[in-house]
């Protein structure tokens, strides 16, 4: 297994390296579908062009993410093929923690190569050529669940907070993840992964059985519940975590003198030099925390440029007056179905962090194929959730025909002028109707599943 | 109506009577102090210059000075009014019409302006900084009033740069503002007008023709106001208040401007009327013509060549030679010296006051021109776009020294590594998006270090509808250098619907660069001082020629198109996006709602809690009714009373 995934490992980077070396790094460092505001290369060389100069990279409105970025990339980002480095080791590490994944819910030998099949997604290998900071984001969302599912609680609580640092909707997976904790993970895992195994179900999970030292995965009886105190320990990880990371964002901040001002953290706010820059027009630009700049500006959906999401043209043709309105509106949305998905599934606490990460991709200001690669690329370790679904030939050949026409909408609208806006619109809505269907396809599986999963549990009791 | 009519005429009997006891008051009580040097003083200036292709510059100047004192007799009210209201040291504002083209005019004889409006204005370094905005505000909006035009958008700091180093006379807080779309119109030029004491009734206002003034190639309108702050108790503030308008026009009407025929014109031909005398308050009123120092020479050459040799001691006159003449003689001809550099150009000076019907002529006496050409300029600056289509663009900003041996520039021979010095200031709206990290710098044509160049730089970024990115480099090249290139590349924004003008497609503008020169003199030419003494006669316009014309160069502003959105769409768009807000949560619902089998299963062991949870809803809707209908709580009160749970004392 390993040594599959090490050629086809070397086979994803290399595909990369090619791509970068053959030039299509700044062909596709500037699509809308690869960076967004938040997640653009060229908005992190330019956030470390202005630290170069000693202004602070939330100058102006120039970069947009969160401050730990730029030290990821502080060394390499002005050199063409070194500046992806950092995101094609996210990208294998992706495609390594999946593959342990696959290993360890002992998936059937078709269902095992998940890792590959991220690695070599189009979707990834694009967004990692272009630069979208969205590959790193995809790797803590990984480590997240992956810490769930080995029952790590501190590695789970880091991967959590790291990727809502870095990106924010992440953090909607903390619920599942809670009640994940809550009802413990094997019992969890067993039902998501191998509730409806046919045959399989019978048999002790092999790969489960590596793991947990009592094996109490018969997928029949209730296992005990892990209860609260796992998850009162996970919470605190959380807050550990996110406070961590918070501090360390003021520490790589504290060289600016606009933001050590405005520091919650390191504390000389009231001081006298401070006071003369407050109010300053000339230090307009810079009156602001990071977090306003970054999960503020994501919040507030304040570039309008085009991209795969559902904000852009709404906002763009969008009376002011109704503005605020229509934000919470959708913003809300991506929270709406989060709390009937863990009532009505109670037991099946990763599949709704899959729905989540649909929803996430769906309701993002800012989505780009990251995104879309995110949730594509767990998919494959819930087998039981595909052979539910139907409709493959219909999703698999409407989202190529999106893929093609996408960029061809584009092209013809902002490249060759001889189209408008309503063509690349009209995409994106199809794309936003395409998730929808998806989405609910998968709701549909996993509640068929369970259904299934209690009739035969009533057929063992009445055996 | 009678009685409105004539209580009307009696309040303005009343409040002329008032206004000159007021005023004889405040004279009696000045008139002691009312020696030399507390004089106030207008003068008016009009020069006159040929240019190669056929046009002719005329340049109105006109100057007011006050010293510090409560009340005014020459000095506009408006701008006293203007200076004591509010908290400015200088002010300057222009209004251009048309573009001043280096190539065929050759270097502006005073400074050129940007096409559309500029305001640039010095805040006194006192001045809090949290105060700077509301200042600019109302001096925009002031100056907005006082000449009818739109400044008051420059109010939004969106289109304003706060430069540091290319405005160097004076210390303060330089703020500065473009208009590039402005129109300029005789509704700019009448309240300007009115600012004068003569008006346009007399003195060398009265030549401005409107038809003349605004079909002109290239109309520049401008004032400027100086203050010196003085001490309340003194009674007020000095202030020096300067008004031009420079033209360029035809020589002669009907003629192709292209064409290389020779134009002869006069004052009266090309502003369609002679000068009606002096304006009477004015402390001189002169008319000069310029020749330039090209023309002179090639004069001087002719006559060489014409002349027998040892024929006599033929003086060179330089309004009446073989090559052509003015009419008539002037007053006193001077050569003109440009920064202690003399200069063979001539100046013929004639005194309105003397000659009060004058209309000075210039006529060839040759076929052609005499091969005069347009001399190469000093330094020329574009903007310009590369690549604008499209997701990504470059934006340019180039300077080239074309006309590099040319000679105040140039006094002595350059070594290799003389280096000159530049400052540059580029102000990019916010919806062009530049990336500092991508500039570049070319020297002719030639990649060069960025670092080299730059010792100084002040960068304003940009920010989402609140200011524009502020590009402030001080540069040195290699003195060798003929032209010099920064690039930087730039991602268009896109902007919401109510964010487009009414002309969305036309592109929208990015101001013009501008560019100054910290090695040369940068003196305006006229000190308030030396109008304080009032023996002499300074003749403002004749200093100010006497300096430096490259104080400023400005590009032209270019224009960046960026992918506009339907606008006819809003409605179609929210119900579109909508549907599919409506089928997400339409199919989510179904789906999660949706009994199964399972559920079916438990509904045995289910009834009691939907039963608990019916009688629960009941009276959770009972509460809400009660709170909501007074009625039904009274009837409830007093059935319950009634019923004998309930005791309400009753009176």
């Amino acid at each position: 297994m390993a040594g599959i995934l090490d050629r086809r490992i070397w086979c994803g980077v290399a595909l990369r390296t090619l791509l970068a070396g053959l030039g299509a790094a700044p062909r596709l460092v500037g699509r809308v579908e690869i960076a967004s505001p938040l997640s653009s290369l060229v908005r992190v060389r330019e956030g470390l062009a202005l630290g170069d100069q000693g202004l602070s990279p939330y100058t102006g409105d120039a970069y947009h993410g969160p401050p730990l970025a730029l030290s990821v990339f502080s060394g390499v980002a002005r050199h063409p093929l070194w500046s992806l480095a950092p995101l094609i080791a996210a990208d294998v590490a992706s495609a390594a923690l999946l593959s342990r994944l696959a290993q360890l819910w002992g998936l059937s030998p078709g269902w095992k190569s998940a890792g590959v099949l991220y690695l070599l997604n189009p979707l990834t290998v694009l967004a990692c050529v272009g630069g979208s900071l969205g590959s790193i984001e995809n790797l803590l969302v990984y480590v997240s669940i992956y810490g769930g599912a080995t029952s790590n609680i501190p590695l789970c609580a880091f991967g959590l907070a790291a990727a809502a640092y870095w990106g924010l909707h992440p953090l909607l997976l903390m619920l599942p993840l809670c009640q994940l904790m809550y009802i413990g993970v094997e019992p969890a895992t067993v039902i998501c992964i191998h509730g409806l195994t046919g045959g399989s179900a019978h048999q002790p999970a092999e790969g489960l059985s590596r793991f947990s030292p009592v094996p109490t995965a018969r997928g029949r009886e209730k296992p005990p519940r892990k209860g609260w105190p796992g998850l009162l320990l996970f919470l605190c990880y959380v807050a550990f975590w996110i406070a961590f990371l918070c501090v360390l964002s003021e520490v790589a901040l504290r060289k600016f003198k606009e933001h050590s001002c405005r520091s919650w953290v390191l504390g000389i706010r009231g001081s006298a030099e401070c006071a003369e820059h407050a109010d300053d027009w000339r230090y307009r630009s810079a009156a602001k925390h990071w977090m306003a700049e970054t999960y503020g500006f994501m919040l507030r959906v304040e570039d309008l440029t085009p991209n795969i999401g559902l904000f852009w043209y709404f906002f763009t043709e969008m009376f002011d007056n109704f503005r605020s309105f229509f934000i919470f509106v959708f913003h809300s949305l991506s929270v709406l179905f989060l709390v009937p998905m863990m009532v009505r599934m109670p037991e099946q606490p990763l599949v709704i962090a899959v729905l989540q990460c649909i929803i996430n991709a769906l309701f993002k200001p800012y989505p780009t194929i990251s995104d879309i690669a995110l949730y594509m690329g767990l998919l494959p370790l819930f087998p039981v959730l595909m052979r539910h679904f139907q409709w493959w030939f219909f999703m698999c050949n409407s989202f190529l025909l999106l893929a093609v026409l996408g960029p061809a909408m584009w092209h013809q609208w902002i490249q060759v002028g001889s189209a408008n806006s309503n063509f690349f619109y009209s995409i994106t809505l199809l794309l936003a109707i395409w998730q929808v269907v998806l989405l609910v396809m998968l709701v549909d599986a996993a509640l068929s599943k369970g259904q299934n999963l209690e009739k035969e549990s009533q057929k063992t009791k009445a055996e | 109506m009678a009685r409105t009519a004539i209580a009307t005429a009696f309040l303005r009997v009343a409040f002329l009577a008032l206004l000159t006891v007021y005023a004889a008051l405040g004279f009696t009580a000045e008139h002691p102090k009312q020696a030399h040097g507390d004089r106030e003083r207008f003068e008016e200036e009009l020069l006159i210059k040929p240019l190669p292709d056929g046009h002719v510059l005329l340049h109105f100047h006109f100057t007011h000075w006050t010293p510090a004192k409560k009340h005014h007799q020459l000095f506009p009210r408006a701008a006293d009014q203007l200076s004591q209201a509010l908290d400015f040291e200088e002010a300057e504002v222009s209004f251009t019409r048309g573009r001043w083209d280096n190539r065929r005019w050759g270097d502006p004889a005073v400074p050129a302006k940007p096409m559309g409006a500029e305001l640039i204005a010095r805040f006194p370094s006192s001045l809090a900084a949290p105060e700077l905005p509301s200042a600019w505000g109302n001096l925009t909006h002031a100056f907005s009033g006082l000449l009818c035009s739109s400044l008051n958008f420059l109010e939004r700091s969106e289109m304003v740069a706060l430069p540091e180093f290319v405005f160097k006379r004076e210390a303060g807080s330089w703020v500065h503002g473009l208009l590039p779309k402005e129109a300029v119109c005789t509704e700019n030029l009448t309240p300007w007008l009115k600012l004068l004491p003569c008006g346009d009734s007399h003195g060398l206002a009265a030549l401005m023709d409107r038809h003349v003034l605004y079909s002109a190639d290239y109309h520049s309108l401008h004032t400027h106001i100086e203050v010196t702050r003085g001490h309340p108790s003194n009674g007020g503030n000095e202030q020096l208040l300067t008004q031009t308008l420079t033209l360029v026009v035809r020589g002669s009407h009907g003629m192709s401007s292209l064409s290389a025929r020779p134009s002869n014109w006069s004052l009266s031909s090309i502003m369609a009327s002679p000068p009606k005398g002096a304006c009477a308050v004015a402390s001189q009123s002169q008319v000069y013509v310029q020749i330039p120092g090209q023309l002179v020479d090639r004069a001087k050459g002719v006559e060489e060549v014409d002349t027998v040799p040892g024929g006599g001691d033929h003086t060179f006159s330089a309004h009446n030679n073989a090559l052509y003449i003015v009419d008539p003689a002037p007053n006193k001809t001077l050569k003109l010296t440009t920064m202690g550099v003399a200069t063979s150009d001539a100046i013929l000076v004639y005194d309105l006051e003397v000659n009060s019907s004058l209309d000075p002529a210039f006529s060839w006496r040759v076929a052609g021109n005499g091969g005069w050409e347009p001399r190469g300029v000093q330094c020329e600056v574009h903007t310009y776009i590369r690549n604008g289509q499209g997701e990504s663009g470059g934006l340019v900003v180039e300077v080239g020294w074309t006309g590099a041996g040319s000679a105040p520039s140039r006094p002595r021979g350059l070594l290799r590594h003389e280096l000159k010095k530049l400052c540059l200031l580029q102000t990019v709206p916010w919806f062009v998006r530049v990336w500092i990290h991508t500039m570049r710098m070319l020297v002719d044509g030639q990649d060069y270090p960025t670092a080299r160049a730059v010792y100084k730089h002040m960068l304003g970024m940009s920010q989402d509808r609140k200011a524009p990115a502020m590009l402030e480099l001080c540069l040195q090249v290699p003195a060798t250098a003929s032209s010099m290139a920064i690039t930087v590349d730039f991602t268009p924004a896109f902007l919401s619907v109510t964010e487009h003008p009414p002309d969305a497609h036309r592109g929208f503008d990015i101001p013009p660069a501008l560019v100054t020169f910290p090695d040369e003199d940068d003196s305006t030419g006229v000190r308030a001082e030396d109008l304080k003494k009032p023996s002499e006669s300074i003749q403002v316009l004749l200093q100010l020629l006497q300096h430096s014309q490259r104080k400023y160069v400005y590009s032209q502003g270019t224009l960046v198109s960026l992918a506009t959105p339907d606008f006819s769409m809003p409605y179609n768009v929210c119900c579109l996006t909508s549907t599919v807000l409506a089928i997400y949560i339409g199919a989510m619902l179904k789906a999660l709602v949706k009994r199964t089998d399972a559920d079916e299963t438990n509904e045995g062991r289910e009834w009691r809690k939907r039963l608990a949870g019916g009688v629960l809803l009941m009276i959770l809707m009972m509460c809400w009714v009660l709170y909501m209908d007074p009625e039904t709580r009274a009837q409830l009160v007093q059935w319950l009373t009634d019923v004998g749970i309930l005791h309400v004392q009753t009176n």
